[in-house]
């Protein structure tokens, strides 16, 4: 088990550096924060000032090396718009866009297991072709454009919610929305799916000759070995989810770490783009661990060694 | 994609056992199911209209119009039948060359995809040993990270454009295909007929071309009814993020994002519009795919 996590961590750092690397050649190559920073009518003495103070004149490698050594450190580069350093930028916002991400797995978790199994346990009931086509929608509309209806139909026309910032459950309600259409569409599906293919297994066809309870087959029985796969679907959606929160804290002016990496982005700003990609890459490791974790909780015959 | 559906691989008949005649019977599926109509139906439809675009748009897509931005839906009658935007550009014009541009985006970006992953997944399952080793554990390494977070950071860096954008989704979509397809060519490569075309003295080349391609094709048929979705769906966010295409290419992701601002002062056409001809689009591709998931799945036969 040991021997497993520490492989694990030394694979997750692998995919880190190359990461980082990418991300920082690329940013190297591509556009010039100098030019956003000053004023046009700078001269060229300022421009050269400014290019030793961010260690710009210096070859890439040199940078490269010197961001590795810092990040080390746990110093990702200050950033050249706010003047802070960008790791605390980016982790000042992240409880924001966790609070999104969280919420979303929970309410689509909550709302997607009972009705997906239902629809398995009855098919072709009015249940199970509701829960077929309104699956369909969810998977099908695009996220961004759900946040849309949902402002034009709850903000704009009831007047129900605010459509914008983040305070109480009511700022809650819109973003965690949007972000759950789609997962609980897919959720749905994926339960539905393993139901079916559970239920015809020769085991469940046992424990009902046991004489158990049909409820006890199906929850205890069926739905346990259902889960295991959705574990792993669960904790994609959960590391695709914190790209998904970009497009949803862009449509609510949601204070999170994707909209810093929209704006930071534009302004070319990128000690926080690749903090914000050393940040995410981190969350992934995390996620991708306790998946495994979770794997050998669920099934036992899993043991890695 | 009307070539794919009512055109079975040369692969299905041997993964297929079910008939000697794939074709004739994939079309019995298919008529037999009203979803697959419904879907079929909704998708020529949508493909009928990209294509047609130029001689059913009413107007210029491009075409500003500052005195007239913003009129209203006049549905079946007046010159603008969804309304205008907020530069005065008709929105059913722009919706019909919008769906162009996804639909082109969707099936060359698939195409690369298709192609870097099954010539990876083929030759990695073929060859087996180091280049396997190495092929899986870069595909594992891709499907560790969430493919729209690699999109946006790939469209991020890279900048705007609607050729750089086919790339980067085609090349992210690779793995997927590799991983399945190296899994098919296992199975395959084991099989007698491949061992006979070797004792025949086949070049590798020609067996993983003539012998072990065709049969491996089924699996790729229903990962492209997943991915193309995806494909067309990432070119809208990215677009709407403003990371995607430039603003003069008539996406429909740039059409809502140009839209929305305009929604808190009651004009709800130029976002919801756009949004749901993407999303009809979407539905059509899914509910044929969810058919040919079935159709194609021989552990699926018998059930339902």
């Amino acid at each position: 088990m040991t021997r497993f996590l520490i492989g694990r961590l030394l694979q997750m750092l692998g995919v880190f550096l190359v990461i980082s690397l990418v991300i920082f050649m690329l940013l190297v190559f591509t556009g010039d924060p100098i030019e956003l920073l000053l004023p046009p009518a700078a001269g060229i003495d300022q421009v050269k000032a400014l290019e030793v103070q961010l260690g710009l004149d210096q070859p890439w490698w040199v940078q490269y090396g010197r961001f590795l050594r810092s990040a080390l450190r746990g110093d990702l580069g200050t950033s050249f718009y706010f003047n802070e350093p960008a790791i605390r930028l980016v982790l000042q916002r992240l409880p924001a866009s966790l609070e999104l991400v969280v919420w979303t797995m929970l309410v689509s978790t909550i709302i997607a297991i009972p009705l997906g199994a239902m629809a398995a346990v009855n098919p072709n009931s009015w249940l199970d072709r509701s829960v077929l086509v309104g699956s369909l929608v969810g998977i099908s509309a695009p996220t961004f454009w759900i946040g849309i209806v949902l402002i034009a139909l709850f903000v704009v026309t009831l007047n129900l919610l605010p459509s914008s910032g983040r305070g109480g459950w009511e700022h809650l309600v819109l973003p965690v929305a949007t972000l759950t259409f789609y997962r609980v569409a897919l959720f749905i599906r994926l339960i539905r799916a393993g139901m079916l293919d559970v239920l015809g297994q020769d085991y469940i066809r046992t424990a009902r000759a046991k004489g158990l309870f049909e409820r006890l087959v199906i929850y205890r029985h069926a739905l346990k070995n259902t889960l295991i796969p959705f574990v792993t679907i669960g904790g994609i959606q959960m590391g695709g989810l914190i790209a998904f929160a970009v497009v949803t804290e862009k449509i609510f002016a949601w204070p999170g770490m994707g909209r810093l990496l929209l704006i930071s982005i534009e302004r070319l700003d990128y000690p926080v783009v690749v903090a914000y990609a050393i940040v995410t890459a981190a969350l992934f490791v995390v996620i991708n661990l306790t998946v495994d974790l979770l794997y050998a909780f669920i099934d036992p015959r899993i043991r890695y060694e | 994609m009307a070539q794919t559906i009512s055109e079975p691989q040369p692969g299905t008949a041997a993964v297929v056992p079910r008939s000697a005649r794939p074709r004739a019977w994939l079309w019995r599926a298919f008529r037999s199911s009203p979803v697959a109509i419904a879907g079929g139906v909704l998708l020529v439809i949508m493909i009928a209209l990209a294509v047609l675009a130029p001689v059913m748009s009413p107007w210029d897509p491009q075409a500003q119009d500052l005195s007239r931005r913003l009129v209203a839906p006049s549905w079946l009658s007046g010159p603008h039948p969804l309304g205008t935007d907020a530069v005065g550009r008709d929105l059913l014009s722009n919706i019909f060359f919008g769906l162009r541009v996804s639909l082109l985006f969707g099936v060359l970006s698939i195409a690369i995809s298709v192609a870097l992953g099954v010539a990876a997944g083929v030759s990695a399952g073929y060859y087996r040993g180091r280049l396997d080793a190495l092929v899986m554990r870069a595909a594992d390494m891709q499907l560790s990270l969430p493919f729209l977070l690699v999109a946006l950071a790939a469209a991020a860096i890279w900048g705007r454009g609607l050729d750089k954008l086919i790339v980067v989704i085609g090349v992210i979509g690779w793995a997927e295909f590799a991983r399945t397809v190296r899994g098919s060519t296992l199975a395959v490569r084991e099989k007698e007929f491949v061992e006979a075309a070797r004792a025949l003295g086949a070049l590798d080349r020609r067996i993983m071309a003539r012998h072990v391609l065709p049969n491996v094709l089924t699996p790729v048929i229903v990962l492209i009814s997943v991915a193309m979705p995806r494909a067309i769906v990432a070119e809208a966010t990215l677009s709407f993020l403003g990371l995607g295409v430039p603003l003069t290419t008539p996406s429909l992701g740039l059409l809502i994002d140009g839209g929305y601002k305009y929604l808190f002062s009651g004009s709800w056409w130029p976002s919801i519009m756009p949004g749901l001809a993407l999303m009809f689009l979407v539905v059509g591709i899914n509910l044929v795919g969810d058919w040919m998931r079935d159709a194609l799945d021989p552990r699926l036969h018998g059930r339902r």
